[in-house]
């Protein structure tokens, strides 16, 4: 019966029977284009969603008069990922990571919509499905070493944080100079930037002083090469943030970005899922990383301290007698950066309550109570977007540093990686 | 049920002939592990209207991974598991439930792209169409028709942004599988037969229609 049945069947295989290919799917430039619409309708339900959209006005048309409800744009937003599933991402490599990116920008959006429907995630669940990425458990030892560094550095009774606020306070830009700060530290991190990076003729922002926000620098990308800075003046802002912010927001950071993506993929490829900026999105962690380690970029090495101390501080008639100690205390400082993680997933996870995580930041990150709280403010209306600013960066630095030794070789794949549609787990080491 | 009810309940379900088949081949896979499924493929047209509509008790839509890994844990009988889950969400597959008071009473699976079977085997379609697989009902919810107005309401879904149809196949020797698959509207495609030889596996397509592209293969699929 077996060789029987084996040979029946053999022959029927040797038969053959000849198959022709049905109708195609739609392709991925129509899924990108309701990707598109379909973020900016999220954002009629979620004001903080879309963070820039520069693309055709018909779709922003569309999109007003989109009475689909949060249930039925999640839906819109699971099927859009099984459409995009049926399409060949082809053999291209810059076609291949727009799949996958665009992919996971929509996965992204579903998880973010089912938040807004109520749906609870643990933090690094959201991390993971907003960002791509989860942040590792705190190194409180680590913590620990650079907090006994840093009690060297300001000696003295009362708690630790007050004495470092002391000391930070020395560096605080007057209210009066902070135009012409921000000003100069700008054009020095677009000058540093335009060194590597060619950027269109035409491109320009336009810097702005506001309170009452509970960010402290934000980028409101405009399209066309534009951006709308502004700087939250709520609390004094001392003297490393003027650099911070300009690069950060400005050059080689989110202004930066938006101008290659707009130009390299939006414009030159026709890509249109890149003329919106879902912000609760793995853009984001590339968006946030790359802005932060921006700065590491433009003022390599102590380009920072000797441009700060011998421009910015004058500028801002700050006397420089305690610079080299403000220095060694921003580097021990910068060991603490990714405390805050811990404090937003304790808090948001419901671990602590908004006192204790303000306690921890004063204990970890040394921030004075009243930075705390605004740092809690942002956890209330961001949540686990934390992460990408300490997360974000050492991913970026990894994946630069994995990309050559030389400066030239770096800003090289910092220009790639900023105009090309790579998602955070695309900067994991190999 | 004795071996012998079943049998007889078979013949007088199935009729001489699909039974007589259906034996045969229950035999070849236990004596040559030998497999033959049946393709089915439904378009839209030939949807029921009424496996549309949907009771008043139940909520139907497709549901995402933050709603179904917890429930899926805190529900073994579903038969999922998380780790199947989030495999099939991050491969961009859909699931489609039927919920009642917050419980889900049905589900079933939906891929647009190459799908593991079994033994390592990866079933290839026509991309115009969306692959049905995975369907289960809970046992307390079944003779509702929840499974057929689930797939009907998936396949609506799918067809307003482009597919075809669904695809989907059953093993050829499950005849009160494939008489409920032909009630819903779901028409023969091909069969294919897949047997081991030699440590790997032997797959020959029989007959069936040209109109719709299917094919098993070895080994799975990666993008």
């Amino acid at each position: 019966m077996h060789r029987t049945l084996q040979r029946f069947v053999l022959v029927v295989a040797l038969a053959g029977v000849s198959c022709t290919p049905g109708s195609e799917p739609r392709d991925v430039d129509a899924v990108a284009r309701d990707y598109v619409a379909l973020v900016l309708a999220t954002g009629d339900h979620d004001p903080n969603f879309v963070d820039a959209y520069y693309g055709p006005e018909e779709i922003k048309t569309a999109a007003a008069n989109d009475a689909r409800t949060l249930v039925e744009l999640r839906e819109g937003a699971l099927l859009l990922r099984g459409e995009l599933a049926a399409i060949e991402p082809g053999d291209d490599a810059m076609d291949r990571l727009r799949h996958r990116y665009l992919d996971k920008q929509l996965a992204a959006a579903a998880a973010r919509i089912g938040m807004l429907l109520g749906e609870t995630l643990r933090f690094d669940e959201e991390t993971q499905r907003l960002y791509d990425a989860v942040a590792p458990a705190p190194d409180v030892d680590a913590y620990e070493r650079a907090l006994a560094t840093i009690e060297r550095l300001v000696p003295g009774e009362g708690p630790l944080a007050a004495r470092v606020e002391a000391l930070r306070r020395e560096f605080v830009i007057p209210p009066d100079r902070l135009q012409s700060v921000f000003d100069r530290a700008i054009a020095e991190c677009r000058d540093r930037t335009l060194r590597h990076i060619d950027l269109p003729e035409g491109e320009r922002f336009t810097l702005e002083f506001v309170t009452d926000k509970p960010w402290s620098g934000y980028n409101w990308y405009q399209g066309d090469t534009y951006s709308l800075i502004q700087v939250n003046t709520d609390l004094p802002i001392f003297i490393d943030r003027a650099v911070d912010l300009g690069c950060h927001e400005g050059y080689p950071g989110h202004h930066t970005y938006n101008v290659l993506l707009e130009r390299e993929l939006a414009i030159e490829r026709g890509w249109v899922e890149f003329t919106v900026y879902a912000l609760f999105s793995p853009q984001s962690l590339i968006a946030e990383g790359s802005a932060n380690y921006g700065i590491d970029m433009a003022f390599p090495d102590d380009a920072r301290y000797a441009f700060e101390e011998g421009v910015l501080m004058p500028l801002a008639h700050i006397p420089t007698e305690n610079a080299a100690r403000y220095r060694a205390l921003r580097e021990a400082l910068a060991e603490l950066d990714g405390a805050g993680n811990e404090a937003a997933r304790r808090y948001l996870d419901g671990d602590w309550t908004r006192a204790q995580a303000i306690e921890w930041l004063v204990e970890y990150s040394l921030s004075s109570p009243e930075r705390a709280a605004q740092r809690v403010d942002f956890f209330d209306t961001y949540r686990g977007y934390v992460i990408n600013y300490n997360l974000g960066r050492d991913r970026v630095e990894a994946y630069i540093q994995a990309h050559g030794d030389s400066e030239a070789e770096r800003w090289r794949a910092f220009k790639e990686l900023l105009g090309s549609p790579r998602l955070p787990s695309d900067l994991n080491p190999p | 049920m004795s071996k012998l009810t079943r049998v007889t309940e078979l013949f007088r379900r199935a009729g001489a002939r699909e039974a007589a088949v259906s034996l045969g081949l229950m035999a070849a896979a236990r004596t040559l592990n030998l497999r033959v499924l049946q393709i089915v493929s439904i378009a839209r047209g030939r949807l029921e209207p009424d496996y549309l509509k949907l009771a008043p008790e139940f909520e139907a839509g497709f549901v995402d991974e933050a709603q179904l890994v917890p429930y899926v844990v805190a529900n073994p009988d579903l038969e999922m598991t998380p780790g199947f889950v989030r495999d099939a969400f991050s491969r961009g597959d859909l699931c489609y439930a039927i919920t009642c008071g917050g419980e889900i009473a049905s589900y079933g699976w939906y891929s647009n792209r190459p799908t593991e079977m079994f033994d390592g085997l990866t079933f290839h379609f026509d991309r115009s169409f969306t692959y049905m697989y995975k369907g289960y009902t809970r046992p307390e919810f079944r003779g509702k028709r929840l499974h057929a107005v689930g797939m009907s309401r998936a396949l609506d879904a799918v067809a307003s942004r482009g597919f075809r149809g669904l695809v989907s196949f059953v093993d050829r020797s499950n005849v009160s599988s494939l008489k409920s698959v032909y009630r819903m509207g779901y028409e023969r495609v091909a069969k294919i037969a897949i047997f081991p030889v030699n440590g790997s596996h032997r797959i020959v397509r029989l007959g069936g229609s040209p109109a719709l592209e299917v094919s098993v293969q070895s080994g799975a699929f990666a993008v």
